[in-house]
């Protein structure tokens, strides 16, 4: 029952993160390594504010930020490279999450605080659960199922449909293509914020938070980099494996969602439900 | 004979000389004189700092044929460096300390390192861009992983202690244990590299490399057999990363696995993006920059008294001047600081001409 517990808690977190990478993904074809740094940075800066002013407040300014950060990335990483060759984009995001993180680890002096949100236990069949662990699934079921609505009936979804399929053309009927990208760049950051947020409850915030993130590459590569349903199966498969590994070894753990990737991308590069077309392959 | 220009040779062999004008030559010796002399002049703190450019000019020198020619971007470098430092682990504690062992280790650790560099790039056969990055990234911490077993299985089999203690290089005639000793032998093989490197992307594999970069759809229809030029690339980055790490093991007389992070990683790519990436100049340029940066910037901070959680996080810093240097010049200057050079020497060889003759002005 633990078991079940954990795998669902590391399945929703592998989601949040997958997602925020496919989601940006989806419009500009670029993969963000600049999240890490903006979770570190928007989870350190909420729980400094949050001693200076009423929670939800520290909150809401917290995902401003994020927000913020996003549109940085936007503007100083992704649009700037955009036609350039994909390399130049996997450098510039990384170069601005580890300017995030230097940024962190400098300020916060790369210690370990706590986020004090209201937290309960309580027992269902015996086991004790954290609300913490209870509000990082309903997280993941809430912004999942808003992304599939999100994706399937509003505008927007087909504005980033269409920019994902073919930006000449979707400019061409008039779609906003930056505003979309730029939307799409910023709801990736808040993504990310409240994961670090989430984590942050459940284990206080730490640096390691960086290197969680970074699994949300790997969820995503895993379900496929443009499909939201993709990164739900990724997100379960890798954190029951993960899950099950954990009990034997802890620090094998850590390596074994890199292992999954390894074999994924040689044996199905487009991932379990990506879009075939979507790799360029030689 | 040597042509006087690069543009008027006599014969198609003159085209192929690498130094191919006297004053190439000329430069090329008295670069090699005076960097003979800093072991003569400075004092051994100079010189451990230069051995340490030097070892850091081999891995980015790699890095930049893997990243800066072939276009496969490479997010785990160090671990390639961590293979390298691991032969000369096992070389040094499971044969002991035995006669010329510099000639079984340089050896060893490039195979090694080619060899995994080849086993990383197979996924990049079947995928390209990102997906290659991640598979470098992935690959690096199943090494790392590796690596911290293989420490902790010496440190229990062997009661090395946490500080493994390698032996002393040998190079059959002498013994290299002082820093001025080190310099000598790191200067000849960063030479050698280099002499290598230049010679190599001038080759058949090179073009290929390069065109594979600009576009490898096209690459491909030309002929070219871009799965086999992917491996070599991989495989001659991987392999003198793994030459860098195995002198760094011997330098520093241990086995580390956590000296090679990520971070590690992203400081040789900031290298080969200062620098230039394509040019095996820039690599040096690069190493030397982000080698002997960190130094200045204690200055700075020490002159001007800066809080000392800088100095406590000081490799945080580091990392977050480099991460901002690597955004700038990817941004305003990819040709890196060899692209300033070459536009500066422009600037001179045409002058007062802004362009040069017949040649449409560009962008």
């Amino acid at each position: 029952m633990r078991f079940v517990i954990d795998a669902a808690t590391l399945a929703s977190i592998n989601f949040l993160l997958g997602l925020a990478i496919v989601t940006i993904y989806k419009g500009t074809r670029i993969i963000n390594f600049a999240l890490p740094g903006v979770m570190l940075f928007t989870a350190y800066l909420t729980v400094t504010v949050s001693g200076l002013m009423p929670l939800p407040l520290a909150l809401l300014l917290g995902l401003g930020v994020a927000a913020l950060l996003g549109a940085a990335t936007f503007y100083l990483g992704i649009y700037p490279i955009l036609g350039r060759p994909t390399y130049v984009g996997i450098l510039t995001t990384v170069a601005i999450g580890f300017m995030l993180e230097s940024i962190v680890t400098i300020v916060w002096k790369a210690g370990i605080v706590n986020l004090d949100l209201p937290s309960a236990t309580f027992s269902v069949a015996g086991q004790s659960i954290r609300s913490a662990e209870a509000a990082i699934w309903a997280t993941a079921v809430i912004v999942g199922a808003a992304f599939g609505i999100l994706y399937r009936y509003t505008r927007l979804g087909l504005w980033l449909a269409a920019t994902a399929d073919n930006s000449l053309l979707a400019r061409h009927r008039g779609i906003p293509v930056l505003v979309v990208l730029l939307l799409s760049s910023m709801v990736a950051a808040a993504l990310a914020y409240a994961v670090g947020l989430l984590l942050g409850a459940r284990l206080g915030v730490t640096m390691a938070l960086g290197s969680t993130a970074l699994r949300g590459l790997v969820v995503a590569l895993v379900g496929g980099l443009d499909s939201v349903p993709g990164a739900a199966l990724a997100a379960i498969i890798l954190a029951v494996i993960e899950s099950a590994v954990v009990i034997h070894d802890p620090r094998l753990a850590t390596v074994v969602p890199y292992v999954v990737l390894l074999f994924i991308l040689v044996w199905r590069p487009w991932g379990l439900l990506g879009t075939y077309e979507e790799v360029e392959r030689i | 004979m040597v042509a006087v220009s690069p543009y008027l040779s006599t014969h198609y062999r003159a085209r192929l000389y690498l130094l191919n004008t006297p004053a190439w030559r000329w430069l090329v010796i008295a670069t090699l004189i005076v960097a003979a002399l800093p072991p003569l002049l400075f004092s051994v703190y100079y010189v451990s700092l230069l051995n340490l450019v030097l070892i850091a000019c081999i891995g980015a020198i790699g890095l930049n044929i893997t990243t800066g020619f072939a276009g496969q971007v490479n997010l785990g470098q160090a671990g390639f460096l961590l293979i390298g430092e691991f032969v000369a682990g096992v070389i040094s504690i499971h044969l002991g300390p035995i006669w010329a062992n510099f000639w079984i280790a340089a050896p060893a650790a490039m195979a090694a390192g080619g060899l995994i560099g080849v086993l990383v790039g197979w996924p990049a056969l079947r995928v390209r861009g990102l997906y290659v990055a991640l598979a470098t990234l992935a690959a690096f911490f199943v090494i790392q992983h590796l690596g911290l077993r293989y420490v902790e299985y010496l440190t229990r089999t062997y009661k090395t202690g946490i500080d493994i203690k390698l032996s002393t290089l040998d190079l059959l005639f002498l013994k290299v244990e002082s820093e001025r000793s080190w310099y000598f032998l790191l200067l000849i093989i960063t030479v050698l590299v280099i002499a290598a490197a230049n010679g190599l992307v001038r080759t058949k594999a090179g073009r290929a490399w390069q065109a594979l970069r600009e576009h490898e759809l096209m690459t491909q229809v030309m002929g070219v057999n871009v799965a086999q030029y992917k491996l070599i690339a991989f495989a001659v980055g991987a392999s003198l990363a793994a030459l860098a790490g195995m002198l760094f093991g011997f330098y520093h007389h241990t086995v580390n696995p956590e000296a090679f992070t990520v971070e590690a990683s992203v400081e040789y790519l900031a290298m080969i993006i200062i620098g230039g990436m394509g040019s095996i100049a820039g690599a040096v340029l690069g190493a030397i920059f982000v080698v002997l940066v960190p130094y200045g910037l204690q200055w700075l901070l020490d002159t001007f008294e800066a809080p000392a959680q800088f100095l406590v996080y000081f490799s945080a810093l580091r990392l977050g001047v480099f991460a901002f240097l690597m955004l700038i010049f990817l941004l305003l200057e990819p040709e890196g600081l060899i692209g300033l050079w070459q536009r500066v020497r422009t600037f001179f060889v045409l002058w007062p001409f802004r362009f040069r003759p017949l040649e449409a002005k560009r962008q």
